[in-house]
């Protein structure tokens, strides 16, 4: 009976490694602050309109 | 506040990923490729804050009531700006579009959501974790609350203009010790005309039980607000015209804000705030405010006061004006009389400008207290 339960468990200890956070290369890039430094500079910087005035 | 760099926005802590949210996998709130090695594909259908406009599927999964009254909330649905605005506007249909559109831009490209209230700074404010995509409880009153609420609020509360407000200054108290969660998550009612409808708005009598002890509280009660006697002067500003700039990037125009205190007639009376005499806030609409997109759109301009009730978050116990009777009683540089508002506003102004025969009589330097009644507590 124990080797049913393994079975039972194994594919839910799967899904679970499989969809949570550490998983993902989300969480591998945005964790990495050299990568996302090296990332950032290759990206165009935001835009605000220089047209903007006043402090109100 | 301090900006943040560009990396710093989307740098998650790695202790995050061990906390009950940081348990949840990235794409399931915020979509995305999380198998993708590639920039690109790893973020096409991403979105970067899931709580907007609509917190179902996310933070409703566990927060099921605060997602539902969120939908009511002020701060995302920002309802009280599109009636105002129209009730100022043309009705002709091509008119309202045009300035729909405007609104669209710029108005309600201003909102939080649960997301810029608990784990980054607002859009408005160029976004960013504060913590390293950490959840916090209560918003963070530099990198939040004042984010968006800086040039009067913020201000004004920490002491950068005038003296600043003494439950910050003396008693470091923040936004939210008066803000409840149930003020800001909305109250679930939607019609609001103003955000001092919405239940459970915070007020002075929240803490302070009124003193009658004090000579000025049992003359004024009910008819002066608070705000009259204990705040210090604040930001107004007069003229605010936006517009697309060659890039099509959206721009602001304001005059430089103006400090000033200035009672005028209530014109929102109600229940929870009767007194006849409160503090006026110049806003910045103007009829030409929205001319960038079309002439005339706001032809009704006289429908609505731009003189608002306001609520300084400056607050002393000592003020100038609440120093002497005679500061304001017959002072008429103290009240919003008819000379100091445009021409072409005072229509609109009517029901808070203070005529001159309603301005409070000076008041005789007061007697000799008589020996055998109580004498009062007094701040003079």
């Amino acid at each position: 009976m124990r080797w049913k339960f393994v079975l039972f468990l194994l594919p839910l200890v799967f899904t679970a490694v499989g969809t949570g956070a550490e998983a993902s290369q989300c969480v591998s890039c945005h964790t990495d602050v050299e990568q996302l430094k090296a990332i950032i500079k290759t990206l165009p910087p935001p835009q605000t309109s220089a047209e903007t005035a006043g402090k109100g | 506040m301090a900006p943040l760099e560009p990396h710093e926005k989307v740098l998650v802590d790695k202790e995050f990923l061990e906390t009950e949210h940081g348990e949840i996998g990235c794409a399931e709130c915020h979509g995305g490729n999380p198998d993708a090695k590639e920039i690109t594909a790893a973020h096409k259908g991403m979105k970067a804050d899931p709580t907007f406009p609509d917190a179902d599927q996310t933070c409703g999964e566990c927060h099921e009531e605060e997602a539902e009254l969120a939908k009511t909330s002020l701060h995302y649905t920002l309802a009280t700006y599109r009636p105002m605005v129209h009730r100022r506007a043309s009705t002709d249909p091509k008119k309202l579009d045009l300035l729909d559109g405007g609104m669209d831009n710029h108005c309600f490209s201003c909102h939080a959501s649960c997301g810029q209230c608990h784990v980054s700074r607002p859009d408005t404010a160029m976004g960013g974790f504060i913590n390293g995509h950490h959840f916090n409880s209560k918003p963070d009153q530099t990198n939040q609350c004042t984010a968006c609420h800086g040039s009067r609020v913020g201000n004004e509360f920490t002491g950068q203009t005038g003296q600043g407000d003494v439950h910050y200054t003396k008693h470091d108290m923040d936004c939210m010790e008066c803000h409840s969660g149930k003020e800001l998550h909305g109250d679930g009612k939607t019609g609001h005309e103003s955000r001092y409808d919405v239940q459970g708005s915070a007020k002075c009598s929240d803490c302070h039980d009124l003193d009658d002890d004090v000579e000025q509280h049992a003359i004024h009660e009910d008819v002066v607000s608070c705000y009259v006697c204990h705040s210090q002067p604040y930001a107004n500003c007069y003229a605010c015209h936006v517009g697309l700039d060659s890039k099509g990037l959206a721009y602001y125009k304001n005059p430089a804000e103006e400090e000033h205190l200035l009672i005028g007639l209530n014109p929102n009376s109600d229940s929870d705030r009767p007194e006849k005499w409160v503090l006026l806030r110049r806003v910045p609409a103007v009829p030409t405010s929205f001319d960038y997109y079309g002439k005339d759109l706001l032809t009704r301009f006289d429908q609505v006061n731009n003189w608002k009730y306001t609520s300084p978050h400056n607050i002393q116990k000592v003020t100038s004006q609440n120093r002497e009777c005679n500061n304001c009683h017959g002072n008429k540089d103290m009240f919003l009389t008819r000379e100091k508002v445009k021409p072409e506003m005072q229509k609109a102004n009517a029901p808070v400008i203070v005529p001159d025969d309603q301005i409070p009589e000076k008041q005789d330097v007061p007697e000799t207290e008589k020996e055998d009644a109580p004498k009062k507590r007094s701040y003079f």
